[in-house]
């Protein structure tokens, strides 16, 4: 009966799919493991060192550092952290939303782009917004973060720039992860949730040693702070990325395998169907001939 | 008398104790701290710094980074801190080997920072070896 071939034929598709999605699942998942290992033991480093620039910064002069300074002119850079490839659930979809949520809250008026991910970049280019640079073509990611932050602190020193944005997706947990998006520069008030007021530094500056000396200390400190910051945006980015990854094709697992489990129902019974037709026939026929 | 000392490295902690001294060293010289020292923030070169804990001591290959001293806590972050225990001379060895070819290469940008900064590593792995050796025996 061709109803039984057919209902077989989608069985062996079925099964197909769920091979492909597991082997999928299993990479996402050694990747993920990985990517994970990277993110989280970064985060106290990335903590750390966010601590100790505020720390440090409030207790100078904002005008000894060109980065601590605020540029009155000039435009906003938003860095999208994304994907290059898909089928990763929502997690493009979510961080490209929450971004057009927040450009309903904020102005318009003269945003510039720079992208890591080829999904970031086709929705901006569709959107036909000012990309600056894309870096989607060397991976990992992490080898464009000296590039990357070197582009953001000389623009920021020439005066291109009056903010800098990252957004990207922070991993919470292999089921979780966030649309976010941080200020990394200017520097000034960064740390401070809304609604918060500013911690006086209980510490007067004359007994504040600096070695060798709050100038030369800056620029290396700075830039190393940046450099750490965007890092850690790029490495939660990827651990996010695989866990998304691994949870969608785990979902595509289990529905290819409920689908097959359906199938199979469906198939015995079509196949009992036709036995039941045949006997009865057979047993109509030599009635017919005695 | 002890003071709480971190160190913090992009891929781990290295080190989280109470500890009665440490010696780090900065572009100027080794800074030594005791308990109470006065809130001090200092940038960090590579080398060795000491710890000092219950009278014993206790030594960390570290890179370049930033010291800072509160009254509270002190922490030290860098780039990689490796204490002298985990340290593997043919493994140092074999590091400085494959940065002395690349140098001789004369690679450009970044590669060049990479290497140069593999071979200081190196050195400073080596002498901090050599430096536990002595004291053993």
């Amino acid at each position: 009966m061709a109803n039984l071939r057919l209902i077989k034929r989608r069985i062996k598709s079925a099964q197909n799919i769920s091979q492909i999605t597991r082997a999928m699942q299993m990479v996402a998942a050694s990747k993920m493991k990985k990517a994970q290992g990277l993110a989280v033991s970064g985060r106290p480093y990335a903590e750390k060192i966010a601590e100790m620039v505020t720390k440090f910064v409030a207790r100078i002069d904002p005008e000894q550092h060109p980065l601590l300074k605020e540029n009155t002119n000039g435009k906003d850079l938003v860095i999208l952290i994304t994907t290059n490839k898909g089928l990763c659930g929502g997690l493009n979809t979510n961080l490209l939303r929450s971004l057009q949520k927040w450009f309903k809250e904020t102005e318009l008026a003269s945003f510039q782009y720079v992208t890591l991910g080829k999904r970031g970049e086709t929705y901006l280019v569709r959107g036909k917004r000012a990309l600056l640079a894309d870096f989607s073509e060397k991976i990992p990611f992490s080898q464009n973060i000296p590039a990357l932050t070197t582009l953001i602190t000389d623009g920021y020193i020439k005066g291109e720039f009056k903010r800098v944005e990252i957004v990207y997706n922070n991993f919470l947990s292999a089921l979780r992860q966030e649309p976010t998006h941080k200020q990394l520069l200017p520097i000034k008030g960064l740390f401070i949730p809304a609604g918060q007021t500013v911690e006086k530094p209980e510490i007067t500056p004359l007994e504040f040693l600096v070695e060798p000396d709050v100038e030369s200390i800056l620029d290396p400190l700075l830039f190393h702070y940046l450099e750490n910051q965007v890092r850690d945006a790029v490495l939660q980015a990827e651990a996010s990325e695989h866990s998304a990854r691994m949870m969608a094709m785990k979902n595509a697992t289990d529905n290819a395998r409920e689908f097959i489990e359906l199938l199979t129902l469906e198939y015995y019974r079509a196949r009992q169907e036709k036995i039941t037709y045949e006997i009865s026939d057979m047993v109509t026929a030599r009635l017919a001939v005695s | 008398m002890t003071f709480p000392l971190e160190i913090v490295t992009p891929e781990r902690i290295a080190f989280t104790d109470q500890v009665e001294m440490v010696v780090v060293p900065t572009k100027v010289g080794n800074i030594g701290i005791l308990p109470r020292h006065i809130s001090l923030f200092a940038q960090l070169t590579e080398g060795i710094l000491k710890i000092k804990k219950h009278q014993e001591e206790y030594y960390l290959s570290i890179g370049g980074g930033f010291i800072e001293v509160a009254k509270d806590k002190t922490i030290v972050l860098v780039t990689r801190a490796v204490k002298s225990t985990e340290l593997n001379e043919q493994d140092i060895l074999k590091a400085k080997q494959a940065a002395e070819v690349a140098l001789k290469q004369k690679p450009m940008g970044a590669a060049l920072t990479t290497y140069k900064t593999l071979y200081r590593q190196s050195l400073i792995d080596l002498k901090l070896l050599r430096r536990r050796k002595q004291r053993i025996h």
